[in-house]
Protein backbone atom coordinates (compact mmCIF):
# COMPACT_ATOMS: atom_id res chain seq x y z
CA UNK A 1 0.00 0.00 0.00
CA UNK A 2 2.81 2.51 0.56
CA UNK A 3 3.50 2.80 -2.83
CA UNK A 4 -0.15 3.11 -3.92
CA UNK A 5 0.10 6.19 -1.73
CA UNK A 6 3.13 7.59 -2.95
CA UNK A 7 2.06 7.14 -6.40
CA UNK A 8 -1.19 9.31 -5.24
CA UNK A 9 1.23 12.01 -3.84
CA UNK A 10 2.68 12.06 -7.21
CA UNK A 11 -0.27 12.46 -8.94
CA UNK A 12 -1.41 15.25 -6.85
CA UNK A 13 2.10 17.26 -6.92
CA UNK A 14 1.61 16.62 -10.98
CA UNK A 15 -1.62 17.91 -10.86
CA UNK A 16 -0.73 20.98 -8.95
CA UNK A 17 2.43 22.01 -11.09
CA UNK A 18 0.91 21.09 -14.22
CA UNK A 19 -1.44 23.73 -13.35
CA UNK A 20 0.94 26.16 -12.43
CA UNK A 21 3.10 25.96 -15.36
CA UNK A 22 -0.20 26.16 -17.62
CA UNK A 23 -1.34 29.20 -15.96
CA UNK A 24 1.71 30.95 -15.45
CA UNK A 25 2.85 29.87 -19.55
CA UNK A 26 -0.29 30.35 -21.23
CA UNK A 27 0.42 31.08 -24.77
CA UNK A 28 4.19 31.04 -24.42
CA UNK A 29 3.69 26.77 -23.65
CA UNK A 30 7.01 25.25 -22.08
CA UNK A 31 7.90 22.19 -23.85
CA UNK A 32 6.79 19.48 -23.03
CA UNK A 33 3.36 21.30 -21.38
CA UNK A 34 0.76 22.90 -22.85
CA UNK A 35 -1.54 25.16 -21.23
CA UNK A 36 -4.63 23.49 -23.03
CA UNK A 37 -5.94 27.00 -23.76
CA UNK A 38 -8.42 26.18 -26.68
CA UNK A 39 -11.10 28.14 -28.53
CA UNK A 40 -11.00 30.22 -25.67
CA UNK A 41 -11.28 33.80 -27.13
CA UNK A 42 -13.54 34.33 -30.06
CA UNK A 43 -12.81 36.45 -32.70
CA UNK A 44 -13.98 39.54 -33.54
CA UNK A 45 -17.12 39.67 -36.30
CA UNK A 46 -14.46 42.27 -38.24
CA UNK A 47 -10.91 40.70 -38.19
CA UNK A 48 -7.85 40.80 -40.26
CA UNK A 49 -5.11 38.26 -41.34
CA UNK A 50 -2.57 37.67 -43.04
CA UNK A 51 -1.50 35.41 -46.26
CA UNK A 52 1.00 34.76 -48.82
CA UNK A 53 -0.33 35.98 -52.60
CA UNK A 54 1.72 33.41 -54.85
CA UNK A 55 2.48 35.82 -58.25
CA UNK A 56 4.67 33.11 -60.16
CA UNK A 57 6.02 29.31 -59.44
CA UNK A 58 7.17 26.78 -61.10
CA UNK A 59 5.32 23.41 -59.99
CA UNK A 60 2.11 24.99 -58.82
CA UNK A 61 -0.98 23.66 -60.62
CA UNK A 62 -3.43 26.70 -59.86
CA UNK A 63 -4.71 29.69 -61.66
CA UNK A 64 -2.35 32.36 -60.70
CA UNK A 65 -2.47 34.72 -58.46
CA UNK A 66 -2.92 32.71 -56.00
CA UNK A 67 -3.63 32.82 -51.54
CA UNK A 68 -1.51 30.38 -49.70
CA UNK A 69 -4.69 28.68 -48.55
CA UNK A 70 -6.05 28.20 -51.53
CA UNK A 71 -2.77 25.78 -52.88
CA UNK A 72 -3.47 22.87 -51.10
CA UNK A 73 0.25 23.26 -49.70
CA UNK A 74 -0.35 22.46 -46.61
CA UNK A 75 0.44 19.11 -45.38
CA UNK A 76 -2.27 16.87 -43.28
CA UNK A 77 -2.25 17.86 -39.33
CA UNK A 78 0.53 21.21 -40.32
CA UNK A 79 -2.53 23.18 -41.43
CA UNK A 80 -2.47 25.15 -37.99
CA UNK A 81 1.44 25.37 -37.91
CA UNK A 82 1.52 26.81 -41.68
CA UNK A 83 -1.44 29.22 -40.53
CA UNK A 84 0.27 30.43 -37.37
CA UNK A 85 3.79 31.19 -39.00
CA UNK A 86 2.05 33.47 -41.77
CA UNK A 87 0.84 35.40 -38.79
CA UNK A 88 3.76 35.62 -37.24
CA UNK A 89 5.56 36.79 -40.15
CA UNK A 90 3.03 39.14 -41.13
CA UNK A 91 2.88 40.83 -37.39
CA UNK A 92 6.64 41.27 -37.65
CA UNK A 93 7.09 42.33 -41.20
CA UNK A 94 4.17 45.19 -40.42
CA UNK A 95 6.23 46.20 -37.00
CA UNK A 96 9.40 46.64 -38.95
CA UNK A 97 11.78 44.27 -36.97
CA UNK A 98 13.40 43.60 -40.77
CA UNK A 99 16.43 41.25 -39.00
CA UNK A 100 12.97 38.95 -37.49
CA UNK A 101 10.97 39.23 -40.54
CA UNK A 102 13.87 38.04 -42.66
CA UNK A 103 14.49 34.92 -40.61
CA UNK A 104 10.69 33.88 -40.44
CA UNK A 105 10.77 34.49 -44.07
CA UNK A 106 13.53 32.41 -45.04
CA UNK A 107 11.71 29.76 -42.48
CA UNK A 108 8.39 29.88 -43.97
CA UNK A 109 9.80 29.71 -47.64
CA UNK A 110 12.05 26.41 -46.81
CA UNK A 111 9.45 24.75 -44.99
CA UNK A 112 6.22 25.63 -46.74
CA UNK A 113 7.63 26.64 -50.60
CA UNK A 114 11.02 25.56 -51.52
CA UNK A 115 9.83 21.99 -50.64
CA UNK A 116 7.64 21.85 -53.45
CA UNK A 117 7.79 24.92 -55.61
CA UNK A 118 10.68 26.58 -56.72
CA UNK A 119 11.37 30.37 -58.43
CA UNK A 120 8.56 31.57 -56.63
CA UNK A 121 7.16 34.88 -56.43
CA UNK A 122 5.23 36.06 -53.76
CA UNK A 123 3.23 39.01 -52.08
CA UNK A 124 2.94 39.14 -48.37
CA UNK A 125 -0.58 40.30 -47.79
CA UNK A 126 -2.77 41.73 -45.24
CA UNK A 127 -6.79 41.25 -45.61
CA UNK A 128 -9.50 42.71 -43.27
CA UNK A 129 -12.74 40.78 -43.66
CA UNK A 130 -16.15 39.86 -41.94
CA UNK A 131 -15.69 36.64 -40.77
CA UNK A 132 -19.96 35.99 -41.48
CA UNK A 133 -18.95 37.28 -45.22
CA UNK A 134 -15.98 35.61 -45.65
CA UNK A 135 -16.80 32.11 -44.47
CA UNK A 136 -19.72 32.20 -47.55
CA UNK A 137 -16.95 33.68 -49.76
CA UNK A 138 -13.25 33.18 -49.26
CA UNK A 139 -11.91 35.95 -51.33
CA UNK A 140 -14.32 38.42 -50.31
CA UNK A 141 -12.29 40.77 -48.19
CA UNK A 142 -12.72 44.79 -47.34
CA UNK A 143 -9.36 45.49 -47.95
CA UNK A 144 -6.20 43.88 -49.18
CA UNK A 145 -2.71 45.74 -48.71
CA UNK A 146 0.30 44.23 -49.78
CA UNK A 147 3.13 44.66 -47.30
CA UNK A 148 5.80 43.24 -49.60
CA UNK A 149 6.99 41.49 -52.44
CA UNK A 150 9.39 38.61 -52.25
CA UNK A 151 10.77 35.92 -54.51
CA UNK A 152 12.63 32.57 -54.05
CA UNK A 153 15.43 30.74 -56.03
CA UNK B 1 16.28 2.97 15.21
CA UNK B 2 12.49 2.30 16.36
CA UNK B 3 11.48 6.14 16.09
CA UNK B 4 13.19 6.27 12.58
CA UNK B 5 11.35 3.08 11.94
CA UNK B 6 8.00 4.95 13.48
CA UNK B 7 8.74 8.29 11.39
CA UNK B 8 8.79 6.12 8.34
CA UNK B 9 5.66 4.19 8.36
CA UNK B 10 3.90 7.50 9.02
CA UNK B 11 5.30 9.27 5.90
CA UNK B 12 3.63 6.20 3.87
CA UNK B 13 0.50 5.84 5.88
CA UNK B 14 -2.38 6.08 3.04
CA UNK B 15 -3.12 9.74 4.39
CA UNK B 16 -4.05 11.34 0.69
CA UNK B 17 -5.73 8.03 -0.48
CA UNK B 18 -8.01 7.68 2.45
CA UNK B 19 -8.85 11.92 2.35
CA UNK B 20 -9.81 11.56 -1.53
CA UNK B 21 -11.69 8.33 -0.84
CA UNK B 22 -13.80 9.99 1.59
CA UNK B 23 -14.24 13.69 0.06
CA UNK B 24 -14.47 12.54 -3.65
CA UNK B 25 -14.54 9.05 -4.66
CA UNK B 26 -18.24 7.86 -5.13
CA UNK B 27 -19.08 4.55 -6.37
CA UNK B 28 -20.82 1.13 -5.28
CA UNK B 29 -19.14 -0.36 -2.24
CA UNK B 30 -18.77 -4.35 -2.26
CA UNK B 31 -20.62 -6.12 0.50
CA UNK B 32 -18.11 -8.92 1.60
CA UNK B 33 -14.10 -8.47 1.23
CA UNK B 34 -14.48 -11.70 -1.10
CA UNK B 35 -16.56 -9.32 -3.11
CA UNK B 36 -13.89 -6.69 -2.75
CA UNK B 37 -10.69 -8.62 -3.67
CA UNK B 38 -13.01 -10.32 -6.95
CA UNK B 39 -13.49 -6.18 -7.91
CA UNK B 40 -10.06 -5.85 -7.51
CA UNK B 41 -8.83 -8.98 -9.54
CA UNK B 42 -11.25 -8.59 -12.21
CA UNK B 43 -10.20 -4.55 -12.79
CA UNK B 44 -6.66 -5.23 -12.42
CA UNK B 45 -6.93 -8.29 -15.56
CA UNK B 46 -8.80 -5.73 -17.49
CA UNK B 47 -6.20 -2.79 -16.57
CA UNK B 48 -3.65 -5.09 -17.98
CA UNK B 49 -5.52 -5.57 -21.71
CA UNK B 50 -5.80 -1.75 -21.26
CA UNK B 51 -2.38 -1.36 -21.08
CA UNK B 52 -1.03 -3.65 -23.87
CA UNK B 53 -3.82 -2.16 -25.91
CA UNK B 54 -1.59 0.95 -25.24
CA UNK B 55 1.49 -0.10 -26.59
CA UNK B 56 -0.26 -1.77 -29.47
CA UNK B 57 -1.81 1.71 -30.40
CA UNK B 58 1.68 3.51 -30.53
CA UNK B 59 2.50 0.81 -33.24
CA UNK B 60 -0.30 2.89 -35.22
CA UNK B 61 0.94 5.65 -34.22
CA UNK B 62 4.02 5.60 -34.82
CA UNK B 63 3.61 3.88 -38.20
CA UNK B 64 1.34 6.85 -39.31
CA UNK B 65 4.45 9.30 -39.17
CA UNK B 66 5.85 7.33 -41.96
CA UNK B 67 4.14 8.93 -44.82
CA UNK B 68 5.72 12.68 -43.36
CA UNK B 69 9.26 11.17 -42.83
CA UNK B 70 10.80 11.48 -46.32
CA UNK B 71 9.71 15.58 -46.56
CA UNK B 72 10.91 16.25 -43.47
CA UNK B 73 14.78 14.27 -44.15
CA UNK B 74 14.32 16.77 -47.20
CA UNK B 75 14.38 20.04 -45.38
CA UNK B 76 17.66 22.45 -45.49
CA UNK B 77 17.00 23.58 -41.69
CA UNK B 78 15.06 22.35 -38.56
CA UNK B 79 14.39 23.88 -35.27
CA UNK B 80 13.25 21.19 -32.71
CA UNK B 81 12.30 22.06 -29.52
CA UNK B 82 15.03 21.92 -26.85
CA UNK B 83 14.51 17.93 -26.55
CA UNK B 84 15.81 16.76 -29.52
CA UNK B 85 17.63 20.33 -30.38
CA UNK B 86 21.32 18.42 -29.55
CA UNK B 87 20.90 15.51 -32.12
CA UNK B 88 20.69 18.64 -34.93
CA UNK B 89 24.05 20.45 -33.70
CA UNK B 90 25.58 17.02 -34.10
CA UNK B 91 24.42 15.44 -37.02
CA UNK B 92 22.90 16.62 -40.51
CA UNK B 93 18.98 17.72 -40.65
CA UNK B 94 18.24 13.83 -42.66
CA UNK B 95 21.02 12.14 -39.94
CA UNK B 96 18.92 13.64 -37.48
CA UNK B 97 15.58 12.77 -38.55
CA UNK B 98 16.43 9.43 -39.71
CA UNK B 99 17.71 8.62 -35.95
CA UNK B 100 14.46 9.95 -34.23
CA UNK B 101 12.20 8.47 -36.17
CA UNK B 102 13.84 5.08 -36.45
CA UNK B 103 13.94 5.24 -32.76
CA UNK B 104 10.64 6.18 -32.29
CA UNK B 105 9.29 3.58 -34.36
CA UNK B 106 11.62 1.10 -33.19
CA UNK B 107 10.97 1.39 -29.90
CA UNK B 108 7.34 1.14 -30.22
CA UNK B 109 7.21 -2.02 -31.76
CA UNK B 110 9.96 -3.48 -29.17
CA UNK B 111 7.63 -1.98 -26.10
CA UNK B 112 4.59 -3.22 -27.37
CA UNK B 113 5.81 -6.60 -27.16
CA UNK B 114 7.56 -6.79 -23.76
CA UNK B 115 5.26 -3.98 -22.14
CA UNK B 116 6.36 -5.32 -19.27
CA UNK B 117 9.75 -4.52 -19.33
CA UNK B 118 10.11 -1.05 -17.43
CA UNK B 119 13.41 -0.49 -20.11
CA UNK B 120 11.20 -0.79 -22.66
CA UNK B 121 8.65 2.17 -21.56
CA UNK B 122 11.55 4.20 -20.66
CA UNK B 123 12.77 4.02 -24.22
CA UNK B 124 9.32 4.79 -25.47
CA UNK B 125 8.76 7.71 -23.74
CA UNK B 126 12.19 9.07 -24.65
CA UNK B 127 11.64 8.40 -28.33
CA UNK B 128 8.14 9.91 -28.33
CA UNK B 129 9.55 13.35 -26.56
CA UNK B 130 12.40 13.68 -29.38
CA UNK B 131 9.55 13.13 -32.57
CA UNK B 132 7.49 15.49 -30.28
CA UNK B 133 10.45 18.07 -29.46
CA UNK B 134 10.89 17.75 -33.72
CA UNK B 135 7.36 17.81 -35.36
CA UNK B 136 6.25 21.20 -32.69
CA UNK B 137 9.36 22.85 -33.79
CA UNK B 138 7.35 24.29 -36.71
CA UNK B 139 5.76 27.45 -35.69
CA UNK B 140 3.19 26.12 -33.54
CA UNK B 141 3.16 23.54 -30.96
CA UNK B 142 0.42 20.84 -31.83
CA UNK B 143 -0.91 19.04 -28.80
CA UNK B 144 -2.18 15.66 -30.60
CA UNK B 145 0.29 13.87 -28.68
CA UNK B 146 0.45 15.14 -25.24
CA UNK B 147 -1.40 13.21 -23.38
CA UNK B 148 -0.35 10.20 -25.09
CA UNK B 149 3.32 11.10 -23.69
CA UNK B 150 1.97 11.73 -20.18
CA UNK B 151 0.18 8.79 -19.83
CA UNK B 152 3.25 6.76 -21.08
CA UNK B 153 5.42 8.38 -18.73
CA UNK B 154 2.87 7.08 -15.67
CA UNK B 155 2.82 3.87 -17.14
CA UNK B 156 6.45 3.72 -16.51
CA UNK B 157 5.72 3.53 -12.79
CA UNK B 158 3.99 -0.12 -13.70
CA UNK B 159 5.36 -2.89 -11.27
CA UNK B 160 7.38 -5.22 -12.53
CA UNK B 161 6.13 -8.41 -14.62
CA UNK B 162 5.09 -10.62 -14.78
CA UNK B 163 2.10 -9.35 -14.56
CA UNK B 164 -0.98 -12.09 -15.60
CA UNK B 165 -1.89 -14.09 -12.59
CA UNK B 166 -1.00 -11.53 -9.92
CA UNK B 167 -1.20 -13.06 -6.65
CA UNK B 168 -0.48 -10.03 -4.31
CA UNK B 169 -3.40 -7.68 -3.63
CA UNK B 170 -0.71 -4.84 -2.95
CA UNK B 171 0.93 -5.19 -6.36
CA UNK B 172 -2.72 -5.35 -8.15
CA UNK B 173 -3.69 -2.15 -6.28
CA UNK B 174 -0.52 -0.27 -7.19
CA UNK B 175 -0.90 -1.26 -11.02
CA UNK B 176 -4.24 -0.43 -10.51
CA UNK B 177 -3.18 2.92 -8.92
CA UNK B 178 -1.03 3.77 -11.96
CA UNK B 179 -3.98 3.34 -14.22
CA UNK B 180 -5.94 5.46 -12.02
CA UNK B 181 -2.72 8.41 -11.92
CA UNK B 182 -3.49 8.25 -15.77
CA UNK B 183 -7.39 8.71 -15.79
CA UNK B 184 -6.56 11.95 -13.58
CA UNK B 185 -3.87 12.66 -16.28
CA UNK B 186 -6.14 12.84 -19.37
CA UNK B 187 -9.29 14.23 -17.65
CA UNK B 188 -6.77 16.86 -15.86
CA UNK B 189 -6.56 18.62 -19.51
CA UNK B 190 -9.63 18.23 -20.51
CA UNK B 191 -10.51 20.25 -17.25
CA UNK B 192 -8.14 23.18 -18.17
CA UNK B 193 -9.30 22.94 -22.02
CA UNK B 194 -12.92 23.78 -19.83
CA UNK B 195 -11.71 26.04 -16.94
CA UNK B 196 -9.84 28.40 -19.51
CA UNK B 197 -12.92 28.46 -21.60
CA UNK B 198 -14.98 30.00 -18.43
CA UNK B 199 -12.28 31.80 -16.93
CA UNK B 200 -11.98 33.96 -20.61
CA UNK B 201 -15.89 34.06 -20.98
CA UNK B 202 -15.94 35.46 -17.52
CA UNK B 203 -13.79 38.30 -18.24
CA UNK B 204 -15.28 39.10 -21.36
CA UNK B 205 -18.51 38.70 -19.94
CA UNK B 206 -17.34 41.48 -17.32
CA UNK B 207 -16.11 43.36 -19.95
CA UNK B 208 -18.56 43.50 -22.33
CA UNK B 209 -16.90 41.73 -25.08
CA UNK B 210 -17.88 39.17 -27.14
CA UNK B 211 -16.53 36.22 -25.61
CA UNK B 212 -17.55 32.23 -25.07
CA UNK B 213 -20.64 33.18 -23.43
CA UNK B 214 -22.12 35.14 -26.21
CA UNK B 215 -24.71 33.53 -29.18
CA UNK B 216 -22.38 34.38 -31.54
CA UNK B 217 -19.47 32.89 -30.17
CA UNK B 218 -19.19 29.02 -31.55
CA UNK B 219 -20.30 30.18 -35.25
CA UNK B 220 -17.68 32.94 -35.04
CA UNK B 221 -14.89 30.27 -33.75
CA UNK B 222 -16.08 28.02 -36.67
CA UNK B 223 -16.16 30.47 -39.23
CA UNK B 224 -12.91 31.62 -38.53
CA UNK B 225 -11.67 28.01 -38.47
CA UNK B 226 -13.36 26.79 -41.69
CA UNK B 227 -11.51 30.23 -43.96
CA UNK B 228 -8.07 29.89 -42.32
CA UNK B 229 -6.93 26.77 -43.91
CA UNK B 230 -9.73 26.54 -46.63
CA UNK B 231 -11.15 23.39 -45.21
CA UNK B 232 -14.22 21.50 -46.28
CA UNK B 233 -16.42 20.05 -43.14
CA UNK B 234 -19.82 18.12 -43.11
CA UNK B 235 -21.17 20.54 -40.65
CA UNK B 236 -19.08 23.30 -40.38
CA UNK B 237 -21.06 25.91 -42.72
CA UNK B 238 -24.11 24.60 -40.80
CA UNK B 239 -22.89 25.59 -37.70
CA UNK B 240 -21.05 28.84 -38.90
CA UNK B 241 -24.54 30.08 -39.96
CA UNK B 242 -27.00 28.80 -36.98
CA UNK B 243 -26.04 30.83 -33.49
CA UNK B 244 -28.49 29.05 -31.46
CA UNK B 245 -27.62 24.94 -31.77
CA UNK B 246 -24.07 25.70 -31.71
CA UNK B 247 -23.91 28.06 -28.42
CA UNK B 248 -26.08 25.00 -26.53
CA UNK B 249 -23.46 22.67 -27.30
CA UNK B 250 -20.51 24.74 -26.70
CA UNK B 251 -21.96 25.47 -23.37
CA UNK B 252 -22.56 21.74 -23.21
CA UNK B 253 -18.92 21.31 -24.24
CA UNK B 254 -17.92 23.64 -21.81
CA UNK B 255 -19.25 21.57 -18.27
CA UNK B 256 -18.37 18.72 -20.14
CA UNK B 257 -14.61 19.49 -20.21
CA UNK B 258 -14.54 21.28 -17.09
CA UNK B 259 -15.82 18.97 -14.59
CA UNK B 260 -13.86 16.07 -16.15
CA UNK B 261 -11.10 15.93 -13.56
CA UNK B 262 -14.27 15.16 -11.00
CA UNK B 263 -14.66 11.91 -13.03
CA UNK B 264 -11.67 10.56 -12.02
CA UNK B 265 -13.22 9.55 -8.56
CA UNK B 266 -16.84 8.39 -10.67
CA UNK B 267 -16.05 5.63 -11.64
CA UNK B 268 -19.86 4.84 -12.44
CA UNK B 269 -20.00 8.03 -14.41
CA UNK B 270 -16.23 6.92 -16.53
CA UNK B 271 -18.16 5.23 -19.28
CA UNK B 272 -20.62 7.54 -20.07
CA UNK B 273 -18.29 10.54 -19.52
CA UNK B 274 -15.77 8.93 -21.67
CA UNK B 275 -18.64 8.41 -25.04
CA UNK B 276 -19.09 11.70 -24.25
CA UNK B 277 -15.60 13.59 -24.47
CA UNK B 278 -15.49 11.13 -27.63
CA UNK B 279 -18.42 12.55 -29.18
CA UNK B 280 -17.12 15.97 -28.51
CA UNK B 281 -14.05 14.59 -30.45
CA UNK B 282 -16.56 13.48 -33.02
CA UNK B 283 -18.41 16.67 -33.26
CA UNK B 284 -15.07 18.59 -33.66
CA UNK B 285 -14.21 16.74 -37.06
CA UNK B 286 -17.50 16.97 -38.57
CA UNK B 287 -17.81 20.72 -37.70
CA UNK B 288 -14.12 21.67 -37.54
CA UNK B 289 -12.18 19.42 -39.87
CA UNK B 290 -9.51 17.96 -37.16
CA UNK B 291 -9.66 15.74 -34.48
CA UNK B 292 -7.24 14.59 -31.89
CA UNK B 293 -7.34 10.87 -32.76
CA UNK B 294 -4.98 10.02 -29.85
CA UNK B 295 -7.51 11.58 -27.54
CA UNK B 296 -10.26 9.48 -28.61
CA UNK B 297 -8.57 6.24 -28.13
CA UNK B 298 -7.33 7.30 -24.54
CA UNK B 299 -10.54 8.05 -23.32
CA UNK B 300 -11.73 5.20 -25.06
CA UNK B 301 -9.54 3.14 -23.46
CA UNK B 302 -9.37 4.66 -19.93
CA UNK B 303 -13.20 5.90 -19.23
CA UNK B 304 -15.04 4.17 -21.89
CA UNK B 305 -13.09 0.28 -21.22
CA UNK B 306 -12.34 1.80 -17.40
CA UNK B 307 -11.22 -1.10 -15.52
CA UNK B 308 -13.01 0.65 -12.30
CA UNK B 309 -16.19 1.30 -13.75
CA UNK B 310 -19.18 -1.48 -12.38
CA UNK B 311 -20.61 -3.79 -14.74
CA UNK B 312 -23.84 -2.27 -14.27
CA UNK B 313 -24.65 1.07 -13.39
CA UNK B 314 -28.44 2.26 -12.20
CA UNK B 315 -29.31 5.62 -13.81
CA UNK B 316 -30.52 7.43 -10.30
CA UNK B 317 -26.77 6.07 -8.91
CA UNK B 318 -25.60 7.73 -12.26
CA UNK B 319 -27.30 11.19 -11.86
CA UNK B 320 -26.40 11.82 -8.45
CA UNK B 321 -22.61 11.49 -9.11
CA UNK B 322 -22.64 13.77 -11.92
CA UNK B 323 -20.39 16.72 -11.29
CA UNK B 324 -22.58 19.50 -8.92
CA UNK B 325 -25.23 17.66 -8.85
CA UNK B 326 -23.68 15.21 -6.03
CA UNK B 327 -22.20 18.25 -4.30
CA UNK B 328 -25.55 20.02 -4.15
CA UNK B 329 -27.23 16.77 -3.50
CA UNK B 330 -24.65 15.79 -0.35
CA UNK B 331 -25.50 19.53 0.98
CA UNK B 332 -29.27 18.84 0.96
CA UNK B 333 -28.70 15.06 2.53
CA UNK B 334 -26.40 16.74 4.91
CA UNK B 335 -29.19 19.55 5.86
CA UNK B 336 -31.93 17.23 6.08
CA UNK B 337 -29.88 15.03 8.68
CA UNK B 338 -29.19 17.85 11.18
CA UNK B 339 -32.77 19.38 10.53
CA UNK B 340 -33.76 15.60 11.60
CA UNK B 341 -31.39 15.56 14.74
CA UNK B 342 -32.70 19.11 15.67
CA UNK B 343 -36.13 17.68 15.33
CA UNK B 344 -35.02 14.44 17.46
CA UNK B 345 -33.43 16.55 20.19
CA UNK B 346 -36.24 19.09 20.82
CA UNK B 347 -37.96 19.36 23.56
CA UNK B 348 -41.49 18.63 23.21
CA UNK B 349 -43.59 21.85 22.83
CA UNK B 350 -46.60 22.26 24.97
Amino acid sequence: MRRSEWLVRVVLVFCVVYGAIAIQDRGHEKFPFFAWDLFSTVPKQHNADYSVRILQADGLRVPLPVYFEQTQLYQPLKEGQGYHALQLLGQVTAKGDALRAAILRKRFEQTYLSNVLSHVRYQLVRRIFDIRTRVECLHCFISEKVIGTYSTR
Amino acid sequence: MAQDATSRSRATEPVLTRFLERRLWSTDSQSTLHDSVAFQRRSYERATTIVRVFYGLSILWAVQTIAAWPAYARLQQAHPLWPAHWWFDWFSVRNGVNLIFWAYLGTSIVVALVPEQRLARIAYSFALLQYMAFVNGFDKINANLHGWFFVSVFLIFLPRGPWPGQRRVATRQYFLTVIWATQVTVLLFYSLTGIWKIHDGFFDLIHGKTGVFSFNAFSYIVASSLFRTNIDTVLGHYFAKTVFVGWVLFIGTMYLESSSLIIAFRPRLQRLWGIGLILFHVGTQLVMGFTFPQNIALVGLLLVASPFAPDRVRFKDAFFDLPWVHLISRRIAVLRRRSTQARAFAPASE
